[in-house]
């Protein structure tokens, strides 16, 4: 069961300080979709709106059609998971891992206990250790767990990894696919390891101080710009005059990521002169669109 | 949609812990309690009730759990899928069996002070003014206690909900609350001021004296009432805080 997302108008404002300036967008369902933006950029703001965290100054979001804010028909069908993830620590003393899992299978009605076990053993997350003596990537690990053994149609998880070491977080993305796949749903992912994560996103929103930037599908995206690669005066001749958001050298070969979609042309020029082209780094372009809108701004 | 958790979820959520916290927090209370029979028995003369006088702890109790209500459990129920009109909906129902269970140990306790006074030949007199004459007027002590809990817990549910939304909000409502339960303790005849100094009342005519039991049940369930009703207002639009970093 997956469900789509919209936002019409949305405004979120804390006092003075605009967090969410009128975004619209739409997220299909049974797609993993990618929030990007910048510290302070809204992604928070935007996802607490969308799981009724909370309630926006103006606009809504609607998920299937209906509206998030208190309501109990699609409440319990949206998981967002922030950071380490809101959970039983200050229910002392039913405060330890098993009690997490425990408060989480009452109210989540497609709890898959099973899982929640084998995440468990995945992250080697002790059971009957209490919240607050965990290591803040256990923290991380058990957010995770929730939001995956949820089976929620809407999962959101926002910096969910911190503090988590690499083959942990690599656990998170491998599960996360391959539950997916097993069970497709409706996942919004907001996170800065851009390129850890990338490869998992079907669409990308890009938001900026409030504002939507870009949404577009991870391909179309990434045919916005193209990485270049060869020998170093080849590579000068073609990028010449282009946009070029990244530049490495190492020996006698240099790459380059260039912005724009290159036309048949170009790309004949550089299969002629040996240039290999591939898919630029979503991170570069994230860099890019969002430093050339602050500066524009 | 998935299939939703079952009706009233929440409140047979708080239920089920609850009752077992108050199970076990009960025994240490008692023993705490029975320690002190021993030692004023040892020292002192057993003359009045003890029980009465420990009744005052099991209050604090009640509004602390409110508080929790509030402070820590109802953002927890919002970020696992629940609303907070759910929350609001379920919490009187729950509210009204917790302070019933409340008042039944407290009822059971004077019962057992009652057959120790008797066994001691000791006298079990009350130094307060009670809807009760007696403390073997078991109906009307589950009553008086039963009235007094509820309006303890939604006082503590409504200051904890104001905490939560925003520290200033809460401080400025703890003379309210602090008024709202001196309101119900005056209502039942017993001695909880509150913010109002005894010559205060004095003044206004409020003496500490046994009221009529309608007037009681009246006064406290309106109190209860009315809190519950500013709880909502603080929290109809709750928004769930930001993590510390």
């Amino acid at each position: 069961m997956t469900m789509s997302i919209e936002v019409r108008d949305l405004e979120l404002r804390y006092g003075n300080v605009t967090a969410l300036d009128r975004l619209s967008f739409r997220l299909d369902g049974g797609k993993i979709h990618g929030l990007l933006g910048r510290n302070g950029s809204g992604k928070t703001s935007l996802l607490s709106v969308m799981a009724a965290f909370r309630r926006a100054t103006s606009g809504d979001a609607w998920i299937d059609g209906q509206p998030v804010f208190e309501n109990p028909d699609v409440a319990s069908d949206i998981c967002f998971i922030r950071g380490e993830g809101d959970t039983v620590v200050h229910d002392w003393p039913a405060d330890r891992v098993k009690d997490a899992l425990a408060f989480a299978s009452t109210f989540r009605p497609a709890w898959d206990s099973d899982y929640a076990t084998a995440l468990v053993d995945r992250f080697r997350l002790p059971l009957k250790k209490r919240l607050g003596q965990l290591s803040r990537g256990q923290r991380s690990a058990l957010g995770i767990t929730l939001g995956l053994a949820s089976r929620a149609p809407l999962t959101m998880f926002d910096e969910s990894y911190l503090g988590m070491d690499a083959p942990s977080r690599y656990v998170f993305y491998d599960e996360l696919l391959a539950d997916f796949m097993a069970h497709p749903r409706t996942f919004v992912i907001s996170t800065h390891l851009i390129e850890e994560v990338s490869s998992l996103f079907e669409e990308v929103v890009i938001i900026d101080e409030g504002q939507l930037v870009l949404h577009e599908s991870a391909e179309e995206l990434r045919a916005r710009g193209a990485a270049v690669t060869g020998p170093t005066e080849q590579v000068a001749r073609f990028a010449q005059g282009l946009t070029i958001l990244g530049d490495k050298q190492l020996g006698p070969t240099r790459s380059v990521m260039v912005y724009g979609e290159l036309d048949d042309g170009q790309i004949e020029l550089a299969r002629e002169s040996g240039l290999e082209l591939g898919p630029i780094a979503l991170q570069d372009l994230f860099v890019h669109l969002t430093e050339s809108r602050g500066r524009t701004s | 949609m998935t299939p939703q958790p079952g009706s009233w979820a929440i409140a047979r959520h708080r239920l089920r812990l609850d009752t077992a916290a108050v199970v076990v927090l009960w025994i240490p209370f008692t023993l705490v309690v029975a320690a002190i029979y021993v030692l004023v028995g040892l020292y002192g003369n057993l003359s009045t009730s003890v029980w009465e006088q420990a009744t005052q702890a099991p209050r604090w109790f009640a509004g602390g759990l409110g508080v929790y209500l509030t402070a820590v459990y109802l953002p927890l129920y919002i970020t696992h899928g629940q609303t907070r009109r759910q929350f609001a909906t379920q919490m009187p129902a729950f509210v009204v069996v917790l302070a019933a269970l409340l008042a039944a140990l407290i009822t059971i306790g004077f019962a057992v002070e009652r057959v120790v006074y008797d066994l001691g030949g000791w006298l079990q007199a009350l130094e307060r003014a009670h809807l009760f004459d007696g403390v073997d007027q078991y109906p009307v002590v589950l009553l008086e206690f039963w009235l007094v809990f509820m309006v303890w817990i939604a006082a503590g549910a409504l200051v904890g909900a104001a905490f939560y939304r925003r520290p200033g909000l809460g401080l400025l409502l703890v003379p309210v609350v602090l008024a709202i339960v001196a309101a119900a303790e005056l209502a039942v005849g017993t001695a909880f001021f509150g913010p109002f100094p005894e010559p205060l009342l004095t003044a206004a005519g409020v003496g500490l004296e046994a009221r009529p039991i309608p007037v009681a049940v009246i006064t406290c369930f309106t109190l209860a009432v009315v809190t519950a009703g500013l709880t909502w207002l603080v929290i109809r639009d709750l928004p769930i805080r930001s993590q510390a970093a």
